[in-house]
This record gives structure tokens, C-alpha cells and sequence, in this order.
């Protein structure tokens, strides 16, 4: 007998992911590990690759998967189909029946994944305790001075994009306050037509992936620095690895940063937790 | 075959068959037993039984069920006599006189005109049959049927709406507010706590996904209009504690920041600790200003604008400049991406305050 569990669960067209679950037998009770796939929606790949770490870690891997006719453009997590309000859907449901914990989950990406994971977690800080970015082509920077979705300024007279800078800017010292880790393969150098190209990107990010994860988590320390906020980002180069991720997980390593071991103890009672509040309950005035 | 017609039951209740409104909707209407003809010593909250004599402003009563009913002559109704403080409609007392009363308010609420706006018509006109009251011929009051008094406590974020005036657009901006925040998971109450008895309100933000929905009329007033200001504040503590499972409560005080009770309470400082954040409703830019500077004066400094001016980009554009608060429509503060970021917000303040 397998000692995980490996589940499928439909989701709502247009509205929630499908997902795939997969549970340790004796699990622990510490936050879910979400797995973001990237714009070949590699899912059946990712669930296989991190079935081991399931295993050796004990937590509940969730894996959803973003259908292209139904989330075309789900790497800006804000987009138009509102991938984000999807995976809040999805976890709001996994919770309910007791699938996942309660409380704030991982969140890893690899490539379009990644900046899923990265804008998802910038909107909604306190649903994520660990993020794992690997490789997106592209980056929303802490740069006041580009808008959404390459930045978090605004430019005058855009309604809307006033109101994601003031999202983004009033969560920015919650995200950077995540403990965030970085990674890409040092191989991961082209620049072709799957990377976002122009002048003004390669002048704000770099030219290739490598350079634009680098530039990122510089661009990152230095706002995490000026918000006064623990230094909690790390940068991970992943020896001899190109854009793949199976390079990736066997050549690199990754396994361990995309589905950390959790520090909890084993065997704890599920569903212990009270949902993600970053408020203190007081007593009346 | 026979038809056997139902006899009616006999009721000791000279209410019986009368529409109760939804001001009175927590009354046992099983005490309403008698009549008190005793009208000068009518005092604010008392059930009364009315019959409509002529049609004006009010053509239709809110019942207690949720439902409207059309008013016609010779209805009878169960309404509060209650003071009403509403700008754009009237000024009226908790007074009745044999020559009859006025409906207030169609939520349920009679007393005497005292001023209209001028685009409103004469008010609808009631003659009163008597204070319903119970076997011992004690006045029943809204009071009576209040919630009992609960264990103090309140949700984890308490955030009220205030507005510059009525129709600013505070209900729906807080309809918006607690449809993002039930739609980023969280379990959501909103509570008026000024105003007069109306169920708009309490039907809006049911519709927006809120777990529990109170008012003043739970704590037993059918308006709060001229009510000393330490039964506000108790009241709305006492709505607090009652919602104190959830993790929001979204509070909004009626009418205008400037309204005599509105004003009182939000002028004082151990009263406004209760709220984590404030947002405003305007209806346009300059008001919004008037509204910020009312509010700056008592160190009350709003996290975000909203209402009817978010209608019109360019104000919005022309506050938001001036002020740089974010100014948020109702769709954007019914995003849950726009919840988080208030709740993180409001989160740096609380931890600033520890």
C-alpha cells in the first residue's frame, strides 16, 4: 500500500481549478504547500516530481491547474479571469472539507508559476507563509515609478491602476515580510520568444531570466531594507539548470525549497489553527 | 357536499389583523393585549396602533417579515413613535395627539412633523387608536424586546463607514466592503448603529454575504435620533459583543458625520478607539473635503474615500490627488484583493499600537 494519497478534485469552469491533492498517510499538521505550474501547465509533471517530497516532508501538497481556455493570462494572478479570486475559491473549499488546514499555506511557482506565485502573494500577504519563486520570465517590481503590472506605481488620470498601486503599496511591507526564496538555473540565459522582450523590460529587469530573478531580489532587499523589515529573501542560482523543470528538481535541488520540511511536530491533530487574521482578538473598549 | 368555512380564531388583541412594521419586528405581539389611550405620556419606542387616514409621502409600511406592503386608507398598522432626524425628508418628535400622527419613516416610525425638505410631499397621515400594551396595561416599548446582554467582546477588526450627509453612499460603500472581505474568506457582520428603523440596509448587506447582520432595533430602539449618547454607546457595544464570533464587523453610523448623535459620538475619542479604520462617503470632492476637515479636527483620519463621487472619475482623480487616500468605488472594495490590502493596513496599525 502507497503510503500518500493522491486525489483529484474538480473544479468550477471559470470559477475555481481543478486540483490535484496528495496527502501523506501519516501527515502533519502543518501548512499546505500550493504548487503553481507554468504556461505549459505541466500538472501532471509537477505532481509526480513532488510526490517524494510529500513523503518525506508529510505535508499536503495542493496543485491546481489553470486551464488556458479558462485562465489565459492566470501568470498576472489579477488578471481578467481573476486567477487569484480562484485560488482563494480553492483553498476556501479544500478547507472546508478538511483537505488543508486552516491558516496561511506555501506558495511555490516555477516560471509562470512563479509570477503567479509572486503577484498572488503580494495581493494577499497574510495567506502566505513561505513563497518559492523559480524563473518566471518576468517580474512585478517594488519600483514606484512603473505601474502595474511592472510595477507598483500609478500613472495619472488611470482609475484603476490608482487602486492596485494602493493594494500593492499598503502590501508591500507584508510581502517582503514573507520568507521568499528566489531560485533559477544559471543555464537559464535565453532570450527568446518565451521571455517578455522589449527595451523598456530589459532595462528595468534584465535581459534574460537569471539577470531579472538577480535584479529582482536585489530590488527586493533594498525595499525590505527601506521598509525596515527583516531580511528574509534569499537568491538561489541552481547549478547547470535551463528552464526546465525536471533540470531543475533532479540537477538543482529544488525539491527542498519547493516543498519545505515544515518545523512542526508529527501526527498533530488537523485543522488547529485559526483562520489567517493578521489582527489580535481584543476585548471591548 | 358541505363547505365547512374556517371560523376565525377570536384574539384578545386589538392589533390583530393590523400590518406590524418592521421597527416593531421583535415585538410578542401575543402582549399586545389592550390599548393606553393615555397619548401625552407616549414615550420614544412605544408600539403603536394607528389606522391610515390619508396617503402622502409614505405609500408603502416595511413589515416585520421583509416584505413592503402598499399603504391604503383604513389600514391598520403597528408602528414605534419615534423622534426622525432625515435631511432629505423630515424632522419629526415622538409626539402623538388625538388629532393623529404622522408616519415618519416607512420602516415604521410615527410622531409629529416638525420640518420637510421642500421636494417632499406631505407626509402620510395616521389617526392612533392607542398604545398597544400588555395584561397589566403597561406600555409595550421597542425596548422591551431588546437582545439581552452578552459577555463583552467584538470581532478581531471593527471598521466604520461614515458619510458626509445622507445619500453619500455609505450602504452600498459598505455593502462593497463586506462582500470583498466575505469573498477573502472571512466571516463578516455589519451593524448600523444610528439611524431609524429601516430594512434597505439590512437587506443590502445580507445580500452582500454578511454572516450576521444587526442593527439598533435589536437593541431595542426604532430610531436613534435624539437618544442620550451613552445608550448609543452602549447599544453599540452591546451589537458588538453579539457579532464577536466573527472576524469583521463593518459599522455603519447614519447620515451625515455632523448629525447631532453622529457627531456627538464620533467627538468623542474613548468611542472611536472601538474602530480599527474609517473609511468616508462623499457624494463629491469638495464635500469630501468638508468631511475630512470635520473629521481632522477630531484626530479621525480616514484609510480610504468612497461613495457617490466615485461615480465621476474626475473627482475621484481631483480627491485623490489632494488628499492621497485611495478612493474606492463599490466594485473595488467588493474585490477581495482590495480587502486584503485594508486588512493589512489596519493590521501595521494595530501593530504599531502593541
Amino acid at each position: 500500500m502507497d503510503d500518500i494519497i493522491t486525489r483529484f478534485r474538480p473544479g468550477i469552469a471559470g470559477l475555481m481549478p481543478d486540483a490535484w491533492i496528495v496527502t501523506a498517510i501519516n501527515g502533519r499538521s502543518a501548512p499546505p504547500v500550493v504548487s503553481i505550474h507554468g504556461i505549459t501547465r505541466n500538472v501532471e509533471e509537477m505532481v509526480e516530481a513532488l510526490k517524494p517530497r510529500v513523503r518525506i516532508t508529510g505535508r499536503t501538497l495542493v496543485v491546481p491547474h489553470f486551464p488556458r481556455n479558462q485562465f489565459k493570462r492566470y501568470q498576472l494572478a489579477r488578471c481578467r479571469e481573476r486567477a487569484d479570486v480562484a485560488l482563494l475559491r480553492l483553498m476556501r473549499e479544500l478547507r472546508r472539507e478538511q483537505l488543508v488546514n486552516d491558516g496561511p499555506f506555501d506558495l511555490s511557482g516555477f516560471s509562470g508559476g512563479g509570477q503567479f506565485a509572486h503577484r498572488f502573494t503580494w495581493l494577499y500577504p497574510h495567506a502566505v507563509e513561505n513563497l518559492c519563486v523559480v524563473a518566471p520570465g518576468w517580474w512585478t517590481f517594488p519600483d514606484h515609478q512603473a505601474s502595474w503590472p511592472y510595477g507598483i506605481g500609478r500613472k495619472q488620470g488611470h482609475a484603476d491602476e490608482a487602486v492596485q498601486s494602493f493594494r500593492l503599496t499598503t502590501n508591500l511591507r507584508s510581502f517582503l515580510d514573507r520568507q521568499i526564496t528566489v531560485c533559477v538555473g544559471t543555464e537559464d540565459i535565453e532570450h527568446d520568444a518565451n521571455l517578455r522582450r522589449g527595451a523598456e523590460i530589459d532595462a528595468q529587469q534584465g535581459r534574460n531570466r537569471v539577470q531579472r530573478a538577480r535584479n529582482w531580489s536585489k530590488a527586493a532587499k533594498a525595499a525590505a531594507i527601506a521598509q525596515e523589515v527583516p531580511q528574509r529573501i534569499s537568491f538561489r542560482l541552481l547549478t547547470g539548470c535551463g528552464h526546465k523543470f525536471a533540470d531543475c528538481f533532479e540537477k538543482g535541488g529544488l525539491d527542498g525549497v519547493f516543498v519545505r520540511q515544515a518545523d512542526l511536530a508529527p501526527n498533530l491533530p488537523q485543522h488547529t489553527k485559526a483562520p489567517t487574521l493578521g489582527f489580535k482578538k481584543r476585548t471591548a473598549a | 357536499m358541505t363547505i365547512v368555512h374556517p371560523q376565525p380564531v377570536p384574539s384578545v388583541s386589538p392589533a390583530s389583523g393590523a400590518k406590524w412594521s418592521f421597527a416593531t419586528r421583535r415585538a410578542n405581539r401575543e402582549e399586545a393585549v389592550q390599548l393606553n389611550h393615555d397619548l401625552s405620556a407616549v414615550q420614544t419606542g412605544d408600539l403603536i396602533l394607528a389606522e391610515v387616514t390619508r396617503i402622502g409621502s409614505h405609500k408603502r409600511l416595511q413589515l416585520a417579515d421583509g416584505r413592503y406592503s402598499p399603504l391604503w386608507p383604513g389600514d391598520p398598522i403597528v408602528v414605534a413613535c419615534a423622534d426622525r432626524y432625515a435631511v432629505d425628508q423630515f424632522d419629526g418628535r415622538a409626539r402623538l395627539s388625538l388629532e393623529g400622527a404622522d408616519l415618519l419613516a416607512g420602516g415604521g416610525v410615527a410622531g409629529e412633523i416638525v420640518s420637510k425638505h421642500d421636494k417632499i410631499t406631505r407626509g402620510t397621515r395616521l389617526a392612533v387608536i392607542g398604545r398597544l400594551a400588555d395584561a397589566s396595561g403597561r406600555p409595550l416599548n421597542t425596548e422591551d424586546y431588546a437582545m439581552t446582554p452578552v459577555v463583552p467582546g467584538r470581532p478581531a477588526l471593527v471598521i466604520a463607514l461614515l458619510g458626509t450627509g445622507m445619500n453619500a453612499g455609505k450602504t452600498s460603500a459598505a455593502a462593497g466592503l463586506v462582500n470583498g472581505f466575505a469573498r477573502l474568506g472571512r466571516r463578516v457582520a455589519a451593524l448600523k448603529v444610528t439611524g431609524t428603523g429601516s430594512f434597505g440596509d439590512v437587506h443590502e448587506y445580507e445580500a452582500a454575504g454578511a454572516a450576521r447582520v444587526l442593527d439598533f432595533t435589536d437593541v431595542g430602539m426604532a430610531s436613534t435620533n435624539r437618544q442620550p449618547i451613552e445608550r448609543l454607546i452602549s447599544a453599540t457595544d452591546m451589537l458588538l459583543a453579539h457579532v464577536s464570533e466573527c472576524d469583521i464587523a463593518i459599522v455603519e453610523l447614519a447620515d451625515g458625520v455632523s448629525q447631532v448623535e453622529t457627531a456627538a459620538l464620533l467627538s468623542s475619542p474613548d468611542y472611536v478607539r472601538r474602530f480599527d479604520g474609517v473609511i468616508l462617503a462623499a457624494p463629491e470632492a469638495m464635500a469630501a473635503r468638508g468631511g475630512l476637515a470635520w473629521l481632522a479636527d477630531r484626530d479621525i483620519k480616514p484609510i480610504a474615500l468612497s461613495g457617490v463621487l466615485t461615480r465621476a472619475p474626475l473627482a475621484a482623480e481631483e480627491i485623490s490627488r489632494a488628499t492621497a487616500l485611495p478612493v474606492l468605488c463599490r466594485t473595488e472594495l467588493a474585490d477581495p484583493a482590495t480587502a486584503a490590502a485594508i486588512e493589512t493596513r489596519l493590521c501595521a496599525k494595530d501593530k504599531v499600537a502593541a
